[in-house]
């Protein structure tokens, strides 16, 4: 049932701020209001007052605030400006007297040409955060070496939004429009999903903190939170309908909570006056989600018209718990922090429109309607928690690790030899073997599981030991559906399952001095294994490294341009014209051709091939039935598929084309103008791809690079005279293919229009053809004169022949085809057509 | 069977990516990589340059020449690295202004690279199909004036749109019963995603009538045929796969594939004659070839 009773909540007004982006320091003790003309500080403590405002004139809205979620970097805010993402630096010391001023100069990240839409701290690694633009761009900062960005990947599309994965340290979702697309940041060439989220703008993006592949997306005008499993991204893997739609939609720390909030309040209001903006849910899994408690939820359920087929099937992902009720407009954004004196107790920091802080209290009841257990959550009772229980639990996962290893075969034979491995080495204390029996029995679950037992710092994202056990069916589902991807992949063996177990133990934030523990035990697992992701698996992340992983600043293919996208341009062609022409352009036969391919070397160089083409042409006597053997061997490596291959370069100095120097030699750092043509053109190239790169107008480098291609052929004029006088890459051809066609101009003006004596007509009108070179039409006019003889005594008296006049006229109004009065033409040209195919039958017909 | 006329110099400074002669054959506008576009008049034989269009911000892709019926309009696309203004710009016949291009403002839209633009048979009016690397077909119908609404089929093709084309007006034929259907427009698209669509519009919106599989790469071109003389419907396609792939249909319901010729590297371009039975195919090495439709080929060059 949706509860509604009020809540503690504290309200504070700041209507002078005008903020639209709040941001909440890790600590839970500050926020940041952002607004058009200030930031403001304030203590969540003491929340009506602000500890100090700093007013900026900023151009332009300031779209988002975050502060670092790491502890050790706390003091750091970045804030989206604009193009440019800023850092700020805040005292928050203990020292009351000069908490809030800024620290030093802030750091400003200057790299998208476009407004930055969001920005996203990394979760676990401190001084890394990612930033997303409307030019297209991610760009993944270091903000202690802020110039550049550490990485970028280009999408083509505006980015509205950027999630880091909060349990994979190298996945980044964002969102563009409807779609969703996730990067691996240590490839950073393309995607490596893709899923179709919703229909309308995505506005919300909120990974699962502790499933990795989980992620929860609302969107659009169509009132729905989804959810998906990100190596499936088919379909939704659930569904939660809404009454509105929904603007926010975050997990909450504890259990299966997830907070949303709702766009726009127009089309539903709530009888008893309060606008439901703000919802708490308790996510349903599979099995154990109860039908009843959605009878009961009173409205944010839809009523059955709205609810399409589709949605019905599909299990309703989340029940509602709780409506925050208080805001009087949209809530913007909304943080959770933990209460201070109770620290079991979590509290819901919310700014809405209605430029109101309000701070909710979220007693251990909701907590517990959402799946939360206090009792096994605090890590001091997880330590004095009695043996005996413990033990229950520990046998139930054995008894679901059992059900597990029967169904996954092989591979749960697999599992338990690394538990013989594992057990031995650590027998320390019950955690110990707690963790490693866990270890041991199966590589995916037992990651997971030990991770909740030995975490003894403070977690940011509270693991929840009942919770995990319950979720084992899950994990099991997931795992499975892994093994069934796997088997795809060819052998399975022990190093690559350790290295999994490995993987999986890295992979949660919470427990990495323990994983270092733990790793020096297992084998040796070979680093070559941990890179073979078929598509549907999740790229394993490497050993943790605390400090930010050395980033490529370019690839080969790097470029930094958007082209990974843009299929490799044509540099031939050949388009017919409505007026007979056949209009063609290659590039010159002599260019050196950077994929290897079975180039013929056609005629002379210079664009003579042409001549030799229409010669071998002419020489053909008739087109039909001709077909000239085509040289059977294919290139083993074909063109390039997309843009990047150019890697910046232009494509005529990469075809070798338009003369210059290869432009894979780029490594001078001079820049020098006057150090000869090479080298120009090589600065040239380097500051272009640079300036595409930070999504600069490349107008002017663009501008230089055409002059100095003038100036390298000037130079080049004399050593290389024939390059330079015809420039093969320029060159158009046009033929004249109109003899190819059915119709023809000339023929149109010359045929003769006679009903009167039709063998005579057809015979005249055969040497036209004649005159013309239209062999095949000869014999068809040769035989329609034939034909005419024969049937012209017995027609005569009655009704003209219905074929021949028709085609006739058809053929007189032939000559209009030309297009010169266009209008005219779809008919007749048709029923010419009809004619020359009729005759043919007939031929067929009459020869024999 | 097929002559040579001329060649002409262009003089770009880059790599040509499109020609296309007007519909009289009179003027031939080329684009190229050095992000102009060229227009060459050919009348009595000569070879004058009577515009460079410049104000493309990257490599111009392709030229479409509109019907003359509504005053020879020139639409360019290109890859506007930029990315902020348009990769489409529009305009009214250069010739008749001395040179001095007038650039319509049309089709500003954030996706930096518009990899094809067509018009529509002149029967429907002034409409433009853009396909793009965002993987959206935009359809720019003329309002009058300098007005154009934009209609846009998002995400049509994953990852991007590499090639768009109208059905040719010519449903009508002699087997067809009168009165004639009335008159649907359809254009067909080519993707990233390895697929052929063919949408139609259908009351205000674009919906997708089919999807032809086939194809194991992207699509590089799609041109439909204007076959007259029977209501059968012709659709070749080429692809990064090295393959032309004719589909063909009667009714728009049940398509049947044909794989013309697997070349020996990527095609790029496909075009039919006017009569729809004679196929121009030019791929990445640097051949053009001629193919009549129904089985026999014949390689240009």
């Amino acid at each position: 049932m949706a509860g509604r009773w009020s809540n503690d909540c504290v309200v504070a007004e700041h209507r002078d701020i005008q903020a639209c982006a709040m941001g909440m320091d890790c600590s839970g003790n500050f926020a940041l209001l952002a607004g058009y003309k200030c930031l403001a500080l304030i203590s969540l403590d003491d929340p009506a007052d602000v500890v100090r405002s700093i007013s900026r004139p900023y151009k332009d809205n300031i779209k988002n605030v975050q502060w670092s979620p790491i502890a050790s970097c706390k003091e750091l805010c970045a804030l989206t400006n604009n193009h440019k993402v800023e850092i700020l630096r805040w005292r928050l010391g203990e020292g009351t007297a000069c908490v809030g001023e800024l620290l030093g100069d802030h750091v400003s990240m200057d790299g998208h040409s476009r407004f930055v839409t969001d920005i996203d701290w990394h979760r676990l690694e401190p001084n890394i955060i990612a930033s997303g633009a409307g030019d297209g761009w991610i760009h993944i900062w270091d903000i202690r070496e802020h110039r550049h960005p550490a990485t970028s990947f280009s999408s083509i599309a505006w980015v509205n939004l950027i999630c880091w994965n909060r349990v994979n340290e190298h996945l980044l979702a964002s969102a563009h429009a409807g779609d969703l697309r996730l990067w691996d940041r240590r490839k950073h060439s393309s995607p490596i999903q893709y899923i179709s989220a919703h229909p309308g703008e995505v506005h919300d993006l909120d990974w699962s903190t502790v499933r990795e592949a989980e992620l929860v997306t609302c969107g659009g005008q169509d009132c729905s939170v989804r959810f998906f499993n990100v190596w499936r991204p088919e379909k939704p893997k659930a569904f939660l309908a809404t009454a509105s739609p929904v603007w926010r939609a975050r997990h909450a720390p504890f259990g299966e909570g997830l907070v949303t909030s709702v766009s726009s309040s127009n089309n539903q209001k709530d009888p008893s006056g309060n606008n439901s903006q703000l919802l708490l849910w308790k996510r349903c899994r599979g099995r154990d989600e109860g039908p009843a408690e959605n009878s009961k939820a009173k409205q944010p359920i839809p009523s059955a018209p709205t609810a399409s087929p589709a949605r019905r099937h599909s299990t309703p992902a989340a029940s509602p718990v709780h409506t925050f009720a208080g805001h009087t407009d949209i809530v913007l954004d909304f943080q959770w922090r933990k209460n201070r004196d109770e620290p079991t107790n979590y509290e819901l920091v919310t700014w809405s429109m209605d430029q109101s802080l309000r701070i909710w209290r979220i007693d251990p009841l909701l907590q517990k309607l959402c799946g939360y257990e206090p009792d096994v959550e605090s890590y001091t009772e997880l330590q004095e928690c009695d043996s005996a229980a413990e033990i229950s639990i520990v046998n139930n996962v054995h008894k679901e690790v059992e059900e597990l290893s029967v169904s996954l075969g092989r591979r749960g034979v697999w599992g338990k030899e690394i538990r013989k491995k594992e057990s031995a080495p650590l027998t320390e204390g019950e955690e110990d073997e707690r963790s490693t029996s866990f270890v041991g029995s199966r590589s995916l679950d037992s990651g997971h599981l030990c991770s909740s037992f030995s975490t003894l710092g403070p977690p940011p994202n509270n693991f929840v030991w009942e919770t995990k056990a319950k979720e084992l069916g899950c994990q099991r589902e997931s795992a499975s559906e892994e093994v069934a991807a796997e088997a795809k992949a060819e052998e399975f063996t022990p190093c690559a399952a350790v290295e999994e177990a490995s993987t999986v133990l890295e992979g949660t934030p919470n427990v990495k001095p323990e994983v270092e523990a733990i790793t020096p035990n297992e084998p040796p697992a070979p680093v070559a294994n941990l890179g073979q992701p078929t598509p549907n698996i999740p790229l394993p992340p490497p050993l943790p490294h605390l400090t930010p992983p050395v980033l490529e600043s370019s690839t080969p293919y790097g470029g930094g341009f958007q082209d990974s996208f843009v299929p490799f341009p044509q540099t031939s062609g050949a388009r017919f014209s409505s007026a007979g022409f056949l209009v063609c352009f290659a590039r010159p036969s002599a260019s050196r051709c950077p994929w290897p391919s079975t180039t013929e070397v056609m005629g002379n160089s210079n664009g003579s091939a042409f001549s030799s083409a229409s010669s071998t042409c002419s020489s053909t006597s008739s087109y039909v039935g001709a077909s000239i053997p085509s040289t059977p061997a294919a290139p083993s490596t074909p063109t390039p598929r997309s843009l990047s291959a150019l890697g910046g370069a232009s494509i005529g100095t990469f075809l070798g084309v338009v003369p210059s120097v290869a432009p894979n030699t780029v490594s001078s750092n001079s820049i020098d103008h006057h150090s000869g043509s090479s080298r120009e053109v090589n600065m040239l190239q380097k500051s272009f791809t640079r300036n595409s790169h930070l999504g600069h107008s490349r107008s002017k480098s663009s501008q230089n690079m055409v002059k100095s291609k003038k100036n390298v052929r000037e130079k080049k004029g004399g050593a290389d005279n024939s390059s330079s006088s015809t420039k093969g890459w320029a060159l158009v051809t046009i033929y004249d293919a109109s003899k190819l066609l059915f119709l023809h101009r000339e023929l149109g003006e010359q045929y003769i229009f006679d009903t009167k004596d039709l063998p005579g007509m057809c015979q005249t009108n055969a040497m036209v053809a004649a005159s013309v070179g239209r062999k095949d039409l000869v014999q068809v006019w040769t035989l329609a004169g034939l034909t005419a003889s024969c049937f012209s005594t017995p027609r005569q008296s009655s009704a003209p022949s219905s074929i021949i006049p028709r085609s006739l006229a058809a053929a007189a109004a032939a000559g209009g085809w030309m297009g010169i009065t266009a209008g005219l033409l779809e008919d007749e040209e048709e029923q010419r057509i009809a004619l020359d195919e009729e005759l043919a039958d007939s031929e067929g017909e009459d020869i024999p | 069977m097929v002559s040579l006329v001329k060649s002409i110099d262009t003089a770009h400074e880059d790599v040509i990516h499109d020609a296309e002669l007007d519909f009289n054959g009179i003027r031939l506008a080329t684009c190229s990589s050095d992000h102009t576009v060229k227009i060459h008049d050919l009348r009595n034989g000569s070879q004058r340059l009577i515009a460079e269009l410049k104000g493309h911000d990257g490599p111009v892709w392709q030229v479409a020449w509109s019907h003359q019926s509504f005053g020879n309009l020139l639409a360019s696309c290109s890859y506007d690295r930029k990315g902020a203004d348009s990769g489409i710009h529009l305009r009214v016949d250069p010739s008749n202004r001395a040179g001095h291009a007038q650039k319509w403002s049309v089709g500003r839209s954030k996706d930096p690279s518009v990899n094809s633009i067509r018009w529509a048979p002149h029967e429907f009016g002034l409409i433009l199909a853009c396909g793009s690397s965002d993987g959206a077909i935009s359809l720019l119908t003329h309002s009058g004036g300098v007005n154009w609404d934009v209609k846009k089929i998002v995400n049509a093709h994953t990852i991007g749109c590499n090639a768009v084309t109208w059905c040719p007006h010519s449903t009508l034929s002699t087997d067809m019963p009168t009165p004639r259907p009335t008159l649907i427009k359809r254009i067909v698209s080519g993707g990233c995603d390895n697929l052929v669509k063919i949408w139609r519009e259908d009351e205000d919106r674009w919906v997708e009538e089919t999807k032809l599989e086939g194809h194991t790469d992207w699509i590089r071109d799609v041109a439909w045929a204007k076959y007259i003389g029977s209501s059968r419907i012709v659709i070749a396609s080429c692809s990064q796969d090295r393959r032309v792939i004719i589909w063909s249909s009667d009714n728009f319901v049940s398509w049947s594939a044909l794989v013309l010729k697997t070349f020996d590297d990527v095609v790029w371009s496909v075009s039919w004659s006017i009569t729809g039975h004679v196929l121009a195919v030019s791929g990445g090495d640097n051949k053009r070839g001629l193919s009549q439709f129904k089985g026999t080929y014949l390689l240009l060059i």
